[in-house]
């Protein structure tokens, strides 16, 4: 069963994951070339105690990356399943309905955490190159927040896409993002190191949230 | 004969407004079953019950005698589905579709889909939002003709598409249904295809069933009564009996199940005089138009 829907939605999904990835790199790429040239013009002393002492994030462009990516893939994938309720074919395949649902979301999630370990994967080597190890692991303590952030949102606008009412729609999308502010409440490099676990508890609890708006809609609530 | 739906006592609500109550109807094996009724009367809600995407507020909805609720995967199996203006995965191509659809149903038959799609004029890698209407329908119907499904329930599948394609989907269907011994239940607007593929029909008006018979019973009982009378007949409206009495240039117009002597004596037991009383056989767009009425 998984195989089946992992190829309808590669089918669905190939451009939005190839252009966020290709988004991504874009964005890693730019990263590189302003490091390279500030390394250039300013000499490694100057940028190393930047980032040490000042908290200089030169990796700042790729903090909405993910939130953008994860919000992409989930307009991408559930709308045009709710779309004519087109919902209805896949809930009627031979398989229990939720199995289906929830496969849904775990193909969306495996997509989405592939390009974010790919694109963070770059931009932790790409920083290897300049900084010693120890940047580039608080380089990877904050990107993980928003990296979860992404997650989250992809999980939240998915689960709110297949609710059938509006105004639950707009409370699901209103209280998600409030709890995606919190990763993004404090800016300075590795200030959630003790919370990521907090966090990512957090993320978690949305990934069953998509067979309780899906049980809603197979009982029929009328939007 | 075995019962392959079953629905005992069906009434539902939205919110306050009724839409039925205690629907009671089944469908038996290797029977088409058509489901007519005007917009509202709860056509796309009985659909929405029998294939499960709807709980009814009492009753219940019995397919291959599980709940139609929670249908084991074998039973889903066994049921085609087509929804309401043929909607499918129209970001694949044919192929891709049908790739994807095989993995779930061990009994998949490619041949009738790829000899459907043969008939089409399109290119291979052409995606279903780009095809017509009625390529759209082919596409659909081929899907479940694939599925090679014992019952197969089929949401208004004449929506959207020309005469052309309309008669090929009748014709097609009609044929399979027949040499495989398949149950369909459908609904659709246009009654004279209704009339060319089905075998049973039930007629839905606000509220309640007005008939549920084989169309050829329907047709042999039904007839439209036409007559001329000086007097007024507006006794006839509040007699169950008859239905849909009108004026129809210069002509009273009534249907009714009775037969003509049965009518002139309820005429006659009422001090209606009738003139050149003609009785008409219907076709089933008549005899609906005779039971629900124009309006």
């Amino acid at each position: 069963m998984i195989q089946a829907l992992f190829y309808k939605e590669w089918v669905k999904l190939k451009w939005t994951v190839l252009f966020g990835f290709a988004f991504g790199l874009c964005s890693v790429l730019y990263i590189w070339s302003e490091l390279a040239f500030v390394f250039r013009e300013s000499g490694a002393v100057a940028i190393w105690d930047a980032v040490l002492h000042q908290g200089f994030m030169y990796y700042v462009s790729f903090r909405y990356f993910p939130l953008l990516m994860g919000l992409a893939l989930a307009l991408f994938q559930m709308i045009p399943e709710v779309q004519h309720k087109r919902i209805k074919l896949v809930m009627h395949l031979p398989a229990h309905h939720l199995r289906v649902l929830f496969s849904h979301t775990l193909i969306g999630t495996m997509l989405l955490l592939g390009v974010f370990f790919v694109v963070s994967a770059l931009l932790l080597g790409i920083s290897a190159i300049y900084f010693p190890y120890e940047i580039v692991v608080s380089v990877l303590q904050t990107i993980i927040p928003w990296l979860l952030a992404g997650w989250s949102i992809y999980l939240i606008v998915s689960f709110a896409v297949v609710e059938p009412k509006w105004n639950r729609r707009i409370a699901y999308v209103l209280i998600g993002l409030a709890s995606v502010y919190l990763n993004y409440l404090y800016t300075r490099t590795g200030m959630y190191l003790h919370s990521l676990p907090l966090l990512l508890a957090v993320t978690l609890a949305y990934l069953p949230a998509m067979l309780f708006t899906g049980s809603r809609f197979k009982k029929g609530v009328q939007g | 004969m075995e019962r392959i739906l079953e629905c005992r006592n069906l009434t539902h609500h939205y919110g306050e407004r009724l839409i039925y109550e205690n629907l009671n109807f089944s469908v038996e094996k290797g029977k088409i079953l058509g489901l007519l009724g005007k917009n509202g009367t709860g056509k796309t809600t009985t659909i929405n019950i029998l294939t499960g995407y709807l709980q009814p507020t009492s009753g219940e909805c019995l397919v291959f005698g599980q709940s139609s609720h929670s249908l084991t995967p074998e039973i889903k199996a066994r049921i085609g589905f087509l929804i309401e203006g043929h909607i499918q995965y129209d970001f694949m191509n044919i192929f891709q579709i049908e790739k994807f659809y095989s993995q779930f149903y061990p009994n998949w038959k490619r041949e009738p889909y790829f000899e459907l799609m043969s008939k089409l004029k399109i290119s291979p890698k052409q995606k279903i939002q780009t095809m017509s209407c009625g390529q759209r329908s082919q596409v659909a119907l081929g899907l479940i003709l694939a599925q090679d499904p014992e019952f197969m329930v089929l949401d208004d599948f004449s929506m959207g598409l020309d005469p052309g394609y309309r008669r090929l989907f009748i014709e097609y269907l009609q044929e399979y249904a027949k040499a495989e011994n398949k149950t369909i239940f459908t609904t659709s607007h246009i009654i004279q295809d209704m009339e060319r593929l089905i075998d049973d029909c039930l007629i839905m008006d606000y509220n309640r069933v007005l008939v549920q018979s084989p169309v050829s019973e329907l047709l042999g009982s039904f007839r439209q009564f036409t007559f001329s009378s000086a007097e007024p007949v507006d006794a006839l409206k509040s007699d169950e009996r008859f239905y849909s009495l009108e004026e129809h240039q210069g002509k009273k117009v009534c249907y009714s199940f009775l037969s003509e002597p049965e009518v002139k004596s309820i005429f006659e037991s009422r001090g209606i005089h009738s003139e050149n009383l003609e009785v008409s056989s219907l076709s089933l767009e008549d005899a609906f138009i005779g039971l629900t009425g124009k309006y």
